[in-house]
Order: structure tokens, then sequence, then C-alpha cells
């Protein structure tokens, strides 16, 4: 039986009794549940991360999952990346990563080795783009010791682009973005990078300040250890790519720890933007100043630090309108002893704090160690909710827990309560939020096609959970697959805007953000009881386009030029 | 699991209070000491247990407070920190731990109550100012958040929050140049908090011995510039575990600074022989011989430095100044545009780079170097505008010139910097004297 009919009974079951009771109003559905069908799903991908005590920053780091439908079937499929250990590393051995292909009855088949991505190295994260808008997207994966560009042949196969693209890297990179932001028509990428590492050469065995946590010797830094400088590159739209790191005036001036990147039109002028969270130092808010530069400005709007100045151990970020005023806000996941960050965008080129304010999410995340964070209208309702991977870094924990402070950890949910006010609503959606695991990166987007989101959780050493939302489409939907004609072709920077239910909700296309992950591509709408819904696309080329009262609960194809080609 | 110098006083002070259950000092003792070592899950119990044993000692409620905070129960701490203040109701500390947990719950109504009320009492306490000024700019009262913060900032200027929230506020209003000003002091001292006295909270942190304390403590003096406090406190981390590297490294620079050469001699040999590839060792080693006028060596080891992390700025920078000094200029650029490449606001980079190549008549290039040391704004500014004034002067822009170099007559004046007048002076009216273009 499928989720949709198990939760419909029950449904069902619950009108009766009210409609018996002679109440007046409708209850609420009950919330969706997260169930980890990883097992049943036959993904048997097992993460690999240094060793077991984790001696060096880079083995607690790592664990990212991609989400694109590299084969054009309809279905997502899931990439895991891997690490290694530093004795595999050294021998020139590789652990391999892993492309789960979507059989499309919620098992999955390891096309690894066919498909030819098994990699290299020692591998940490990875962003999804058709960098060459050949309409089949690519892989880029991020490691430690360089950076690998798979390019989709569109025959079941990727090749090793890396060279020919310019996109080795050769820092520790973590997360990346594929954006346009010359509006060209083609793909460009940001790649944050983390600290100056050889693995082969120079284990981090500073022994300082920093290598303490709470009174025990742990691995060292981020702090004390030399930060890596970001890297952009343009694209040239002949299958290369040129660092223009420099003349997009994103130099940083001082390397920081760069962990987690999101893109979206933060001031609405139609151009993206790039925010970037460091590890231990401030965050980056690159505004897009449509001269091929961009100017940070992230201290005065308010999202480099905490509210009272602090540096935070920025993780995972993700932007999205949470309270559809239209402007795009921004999410970040911290380290423990600080709370996740909801920066309201005040639509006036500054930012507020409101996690420990009106949305309340502060308090209940301050204990664990976040990473991988979303937003997504897991019951949709129209409203953004926030998920979070949770998981400490240092294994001792695991013999002996302080206090509170677990290796492993639960995930958080929080439910958008459609006021400004988030309710965390962990301990009832189900096992699969509860579970405890040590998580690293996340990534969300409907796997089953059903009409509500999943979310892919990569686990630090360990098997993967595929977190199955069986419930949130008791309410209405709509998934639209952009493809650009003029724009790139996987659409990403598109705004699409839909006026439903006396709600008016904007999303991006986009598959950056959380922490070494990529999510799905397409834009996905909850709509509550609402039965159609009216649609406003403003693509990157600068072309709107309309669809006017478009029936709910589909998976619909929209072409730039021709509007809505396939259902 | 916790180091020895952790782990050693906490089982001295668990058996103490173990063997006593019933004395409320020995486990409010055990809370203290689990509170110095950031243990504060397991402090929270012990405090809660001291408080029940003897509850007219508002100390326990005090620290049981402080650690609920610190763990974000913020309901709970308002119940401690309030029993505390029936018992000592004047205690500043508590009352303003207390105002700021109820901001951090979300309780702003009732925190806004309390530092009103502080402000009766306290009105020149900066971190009451403070925590008015962010209620009212969270409520939109922009202008009364501004005066707070503008008054926190002047009872403490080194105030970097107060600094910040104050910048947001004239970002709110419009007022951007403000604004930028404030940014520029926070970032002068981000970490600024202005000290309340807390007498209980001092009792805790003396307690505190293990070795990353001593090095912690040391740093900040280092910083300071106590540099024999410094070196003590180094020495003390070192006692207690002879193979922290960070400690031995950092008394490299120590001693060379405070002219001991032979003990920081001592130290560098030590620290080789537990990791001989850290480049920290031989940048500070290098520091240290160029100190002693030992340039070969010292250029040998920042060389060392370099094979190991190739993109050490301070290293690059340090080499290009010994390879500028022994004339072999076209390495020094090099070295200097390295150092640049890795830390682009690299200020002394610049400015010597400048140097060199006004030197080798490359003066449009050098401006554009100049130009970068003008920030922050401290002792150094006036140094660099007036080079670059000099400059300008070099390239003919004899506007830009007179505006720089009264502009860098100006700070120096400020600063009192006499030498540095009497040059620019100097100048100053050798460029008066020169009629502007026909």
């Amino acid at each position: 039986m499928s989720p949709w009919m198990r939760v419909g009974l029950s449904l069902l079951a619950a009108l009766t009794l009210v409609s018996l009771a002679g109440a007046a109003a409708p209850p609420e559905p009950p919330l969706p549940v997260f169930v980890d069908v990883a097992e049943a799903a036959g993904i048997l991908f097992r993460h690999t991360s240094g060793s077991p005590e984790k001696n060096y920053i880079f083995e607690a780091k790592g664990g990212g999952v991609g989400l694109l439908d590299f084969d054009g079937d309809g279905l997502l499929d899931i990439f895991f990346v891997n690490g290694n250990t530093l004795e595999d590393i050294g021998a020139g051995t590789s652990r391999g990563n892993a492309l789960y292909r979507a059989n499309g009855d919620g098992t999955y088949t390891d096309v690894t080795v066919k498909t030819g991505v098994y990699g290299r190295g020692w591998g940490m994260g990875c962003a999804v783009g058709d960098y060459d808008n050949d309409g089949w997207p690519d892989i880029y994966v991020l490691g430690i010791n360089g950076n690998t560009l798979y390019r989709n042949e569109g025959d079941g196969r990727f090749t090793d682009a890396t060279g020919r693209a310019g996109l080795g890297g050769g820092r520790w990179s973590t997360s990346a973005a594929f954006l346009d932001y010359d509006r060209d028509g083609d793909l460009d990428l940001y790649v944050a990078n983390n600290i100056e590492v050889d693995v082969y050469s120079s284990p981090l065995s500073f022994r300082g300040p920093d290598c303490n946590y709470r009174g025990t010797r742990v691995m060292c830094g981020p702090r004390g250890l030399p930060g890596a400088r970001d890297a952009f590159y343009r694209n040239n739209g002949d299958g290369t790519f040129t660092d223009v790191t420099v003349a997009a005036g994103l130099l940083e001036s001082s390397p920081l720890y760069g962990l987690g990147v999101a893109v979206g039109d933060v001031d609405n002028d139609g151009w993206p933007d790039i925010y970037v969270a460091d590890d231990s130092t401030p965050s980056y808010l690159y505004i897009n100043r449509r001269d091929g530069t961009f100017e940070n400005v992230a201290l005065i709007a308010g999202v480099a630090v905490s509210d009272d100045g602090m540096e935070q151990a920025g993780m995972g970020v993700d932007l999205g309108d949470y309270d559809n005023d239209g402007w795009l806000d921004i999410t970040k996941s911290n380290f423990s002893f600080e709370n996740n960050n909801l920066y309201h965008n005040e639509g006036n080129g500054g930012f507020t704090d409101e996690s420990l304010k009106t949305a309340g999410i502060g308090l209940a995340t301050r204990p664990l160690v976040k990473w991988g964070t979303k937003f997504l209208d897991y019951d949709n309702d129209g409203w953004l909710d926030i998920v979070v991977a949770n998981g400490h870094v240092y294994p001792h924990l695991l013999r002996a827990p302080v206090g509170g402070e677990q290796y492993h950890q639960p995930r958080l949910l929080f439910q958008n309560l459609g006021d400004g006010r988030f309710a965390d609503v962990s301990d009832r959606s189900g096992p699969g939020i509860r579970a405890e695991r040590s998580s690293r990166g996340l990534a969300i987007g409907d796997l089953d096609n059903d009409g509500d989101i999943d979310v892919v959780v990569a686990n630090i050493d360990s098997t993967p959970s595929i977190l199955r939302n069986d419930g949130g489409n008791v309410r209405n939907w709509l998934t639209l697959a952009l493809r650009g004609t003029t724009s790139n072709r996987m659409g990403l920077g598109a705004r699409v805007t839909a006026r439903a239910g006396g709600l008016r909700q904007i999303r991006e296309a986009t598959t950056a953000g959380s922490i070494f992950s990529a999510s799905d591509a397409r834009v996905h709408f909850g709509l509550g009881p609402a039965g159609e819904v009216d649609l406003e696309i403003l693509w990157p080329s600068g072309k709107n386009q309309t669809l006017g009262g478009v029936a709910v609960n589909q998976v619909l194809e929209v072409d730039e030029e021709r509007g809505i080609v396939r259902k | 699991m916790w180091e020895p110098a952790v782990r050693e006083p906490i089982a001295e002070a668990y058996t103490d209070a173990l063997a006593h259950p019933d004395d409320a000092a020995r486990s409010g003792y055990l809370g203290m000491v689990l509170y110095a070592h950031e243990q504060y899950e397991f402090a929270e119990p012990c405090f809660l247990r001291a408080d029940a044993l003897n509850p007219g000692d508002g100390r326990w409620a005090y620290y049981l407070g402080r650690a609920q905070v610190y763990l974000g129960r913020h309901d709970a701490a308002a119940d401690s920190l309030r029993a505390a203040l029936r018992l000592r109701p004047g205690y500043l500390p508590a009352r303003l731990m207390l105002a700021q947990s109820f901001l951090e719950a979300g309780r702003q109504d009732e925190s806004l109550a309390l530092y009103q009320e502080l402000l009766e009492t306290s009105p020149d306490t900066a971190e009451v100012q403070y925590g008015l000024g962010r209620i009212f700019a969270a409520r939109g009262e922009l202008d009364a958040a501004a005066g707070h913060l503008g008054r926190a900032c002047d009872l403490s200027p080194s105030f970097g929050a107060a600094h910040f929230a104050l910048a947001r506020v004239y970002r709110d209003r419009g007022e951007k140049e403000k604004a930028a000003q404030q940014l520029a002091l926070y970032q002068q001292d981000k970490l600024g908090w202005p000290a309340v006295p807390d007498p209980l909270l001092r009792d805790i942190v003396v307690l505190r011995t293990s070795t990353t304390d001593h090095l912690r403590r040391g740093i900040d003096l280092a910083e300071k510039g106590q540099l024999e406090e410094a070196a003590t406190e180094h020495e003390a981390a070192i006692a207690v575990e002879p193979g922290l590297v960070q400690a031995r490294v950092n008394l490299i620079r120590l001693y060379g600074q405070l002219g001991q050469v032979e003990k920081a001699e001592e130290q560098y040999r030590a620290v080789l022989a537990l990791d001989p590839n850290l480049a920290e060792i031989h940048y500070n080693y290098g520091v240290l011989l160029t100190g002693q006028g030992r340039t070969a060596e010292a250029a040998d080891a920042f060389r060392r430095a370099l094979e190991l992390r190739p993109s050490y700025a301070e290293a690059h920078n340090n080499y290009a100044y010994l390879l500028m000094s022994s004339g072999d200029l076209e390495g020094a650029v090099r070295h200097y545009e390295a150092a640049i490449e890795s830390k682009p606001d690299y200020r002394s980079a610049h400015f010597n780079l400048a140097r060199i190549l006004v030197n080798q008549r490359r003066t449009l290039e050098a401006i554009e170097h100049l130009e970068k040391t003008l920030t922050p704004e401290d002792d150094e500014t006036p140094r660099c505008t007036y080079a670059l004034g000099a400059a300008h002067a070099r390239a003919g822009h004899r506007d830009l010139a007179l505006r720089y170099m009264r502009e860098a007559f100006e700070k120096a004046s400020a600063r009192g910097q006499s030498d540095l007048l009497l040059s620019i002076e100097k100048d100053l009216r050798a460029l008066e004297g020169i009629r502007s273009g026909p």
C-alpha cells in the first residue's frame, strides 16, 4: 500500500468522526512523518572518512549527497560522495563514490561503475548543474586534494571533463554552487574552500588551545589553521571555465573556512547573489552588482555574525521566503552552543535574526552540531519549513558523552505556522527525524514524485538515510521542471511566483544550499486546499512567462519558449 | 577522556563531595570546578544540591543560573537568578544575566522592565545601555535605540557588540556613513566587552588551571604586550604538558621579544624534536634570528617555513624584507607579491613593496599599493598617508600629493607623532613652494 493510501484512509476516518460529532471546522491533517527507507530501497553505500578517532579536522567533515535525474526518466537518482583514509589515499586507493539509479518502484540500482563516477582521492561534497547546456545534468565533486567535473554524456555515462574545463581546484573544497551570475545563458561556479592542507605530507598536528574541546584533547582547528581562499569560475561557453575570483571582486582578504553556499536573488534586482557560511568566522553575502562583480555586504546587512557581533561556526545555509513577503530570507546552521540563524530579509538591504525572537527556532538548535539544512514545504501548506541534519565531530563523545552532548544526534524539523513562528515538530515527525546519527550533508527533492518533499541525509562513516515523506501530499502541490532555451538549460536562477489560495509564494530554481550537497533543481510549491494556481516565471534571460489556471497535483515541464511541454 | 589537568581537580572535588554528601560547600565546590572546565551539564546538579542543602547561600543559585543560561534553559535560569537576587538584591552581574536571559528566551517585555530598573541604579553601566538599545532596535524604535547604544559606546569605547548594534541602527535610519564608521569601530575590537566586576565568577575563573587555560591566558597577555606574564603562563602550560607544541612555538617568539635568546633557542630545539614539519616553528625562529641580526640563518628559516607552507604570507613578507635589505629587489618584489596574493590586505607587504616600486620608478604601481595601506585607522595610518602623498609627489600629482600630505599632517598631529610631523612639514613646505602647472 502506498503512503498516500495509508494517510488517505486515516484522514478519511478522522473526517468521519468529526462529522459525526457535529464539529463545524475540518480538522488539520495529521503531521506528515519521515521514514528511513534506505535499506528497503537497496542503498548499500557506506561512507568512509578517515580514522575512527578523527585525528585531523578533514576526517570529521564531508559526506555529500546530490539529487539529479541523470538519465532523463523523470525520476531523481542519488549520488553519494565518499571520503577516504590517510592510508588508502597514500596508497592511491579510492573508497569510491556511488550513483544509484531510481527504478521507479522505490528501489535503486547501483550504477556507479557503469556510469564512471567512482572517483578518486578524498571527496567531500558535490554540486549539480548542466554546465554545457546539453540537457543532461553534470556533477562536480569537491574534495580535499582536487575536484572532479563529471560530464553527463546523455547515454548513461559520465566522462571526466575536469582538465578541459579547468576546474581541478587543488584546495580543500567543501561545497559549490552553479549559478549564471552574468546571465549570459551558461552556468558559472562558486567553490567554497576550507583549510590549506596537504593530506599527503602535512597532517595538521599543531597542538594548541584550539585542539581542546571542553577539557578533552581533540583534533585541531579550524581556528589556528590557515584558511583556503574560495574560488569563482566564469563559464566560457565552450566547455571551459576561467578563474575570475579577483575580477569578480570575490577574493577574500583573509581566507576564511568556507563551508555551505547558497545562491538566490536576495535584493530582488533580477541578478543572483551568493551567501557563504564560514566555519568560526564571519559569513559572506555577495551582492551581484550587475557588472560582473560582487560586493560583500554581510556585515552591514546583519548576516555575517550573531546578533551581538560574535563570529559563529557557520555550516549549512539556505535561502527561501519563509514569510511569503516576496523577499528571500536566510537560514544558517552553526556549531553546538550557537543557535541557528534565521535572518529575515527586511527588503531594505538589512536582515534581522528572528531565531531567538518571533520564529523561536534558536533554543532547540543550540545543543546540537548542525550541518545540512534546507527550507522546504514538507506539509504542502504554502509556508516554508526548515529541516536540519545534526551530528557531533568529536567521536570521544561516543564513549563519554558530555552532559547532553552525544556524537549521534537527532534531526530537527521546524514547522512554519504561517505567522512568523515555527513549531519544533521533530519529536512528532516520525522515526526518520528522531533517529540519532552523526549526519552531515542533506539534500531535498521529491524522490517518488508523489507531491511531497523527501529528504536524503549523508551520515559520516555510515550508511545514508533516505527519509521518505509520508503524508505531506495530503494537501495540494505543483512541481515544475524548468527547461531554459535562452537561459541556462536547467533554468537555474529562474524565479517562479505562484498565486493560489490567497498566498503569493516565490521559489527559485537552484541545486545549491545546505552543505556538501545538491538538491532537486525542480521547483515545488505546496498549495494547501487550492485547486489551481497562477504562475509567473522570471527566467534568467529576463523573459517573463505567465501560466494561468494551472491544475494542481502534477509535475510539469515548462519550456522557456513554449510554456508547458510535458505533464 | 579529560586531560589530566582537568580530570584531577574534578576527581578530587568529586571524591570530597561524595564523602560529605550533606555539605553544601563541597557539592557547590564540585560544581564550581566542573563549571570552570566547561562541564555545565554536570555542574548544574551540583549547584542544585548545594542550593538545596544551603538555600541561604546565594552563590549556588547564581552559579546555577549561569550554568542554565549557558545550556539555553532560560526559564529555569530565571528562577535560579531570581532566587540568587533575593539573597543578594543588588548583585549587578546577576541582574544583568537575568535581563540577558529574558532577551535570549524571547521574553522581551520582562527584559525591558529589568533593564529599565537597572537604568535607574546603574545608568553608567555600558551593558545596561546596550541591552536597552538592542530591545528598542528590535521594536523599531530607532532613535531610542541609537541613544542607548551611543551611550554604551561612549561608556565603553571598545565595546564591539555595541558598535555593531549601533551600525545596524544607523543602517536602518539610512545613515550609511555613520553605519560604516561604527562597523569600522566594531572590527577594531570585535570581542571587546566591558567587564562588570563579578567577584563570585572570579572564584570560578581561578580554578581554570588546565594547559589550555594557561595557554589561552598566555596568548591574551602577549596580545596586550605583557610579555613576561605571557611567558610565565606559557611556561606553566609546558610544565604540565611538555609536548604542547604551540606553547613552545610561542615561547620562541616571546623569549626573542624579551631578549632571552638562549631560552628561545632551547625552545626551538625542543619543538623541532616534537614536530619538525611545522611552518610556524621555522617562521618564529626566523623572526628571532632577524632580531639578532643573523640574517643568513633567518633567511634559511623563512625559506624552510615556505617550503612547508607555500602560502605563508608572514614568512613571504619577512623573507622579502631580508632580500630587500641584501639588495635582491627582484626577489623581494616576488615575495611581497606572494604575501599579498595570500593576504590581500597585508599592510606592511603593500607598504614595503611600494617602497621598492618607487625606487624602481614604478610610481603608479606603488601608489596602488599605498592606497591599500590607509586602513585601519591607527598609529601607522599617518605614515602610510604620508608615503602615499610622497609617491604622488614623485608622480607629479601635485594636488593629490598636497592633499595626502596635509591629511597625514593632521593625523600625525592628532597622534602626537612629532618626528613624523617634522618630515611631513618639510616636504609640505617644499611642495607648496612649487607652483601648479601653467
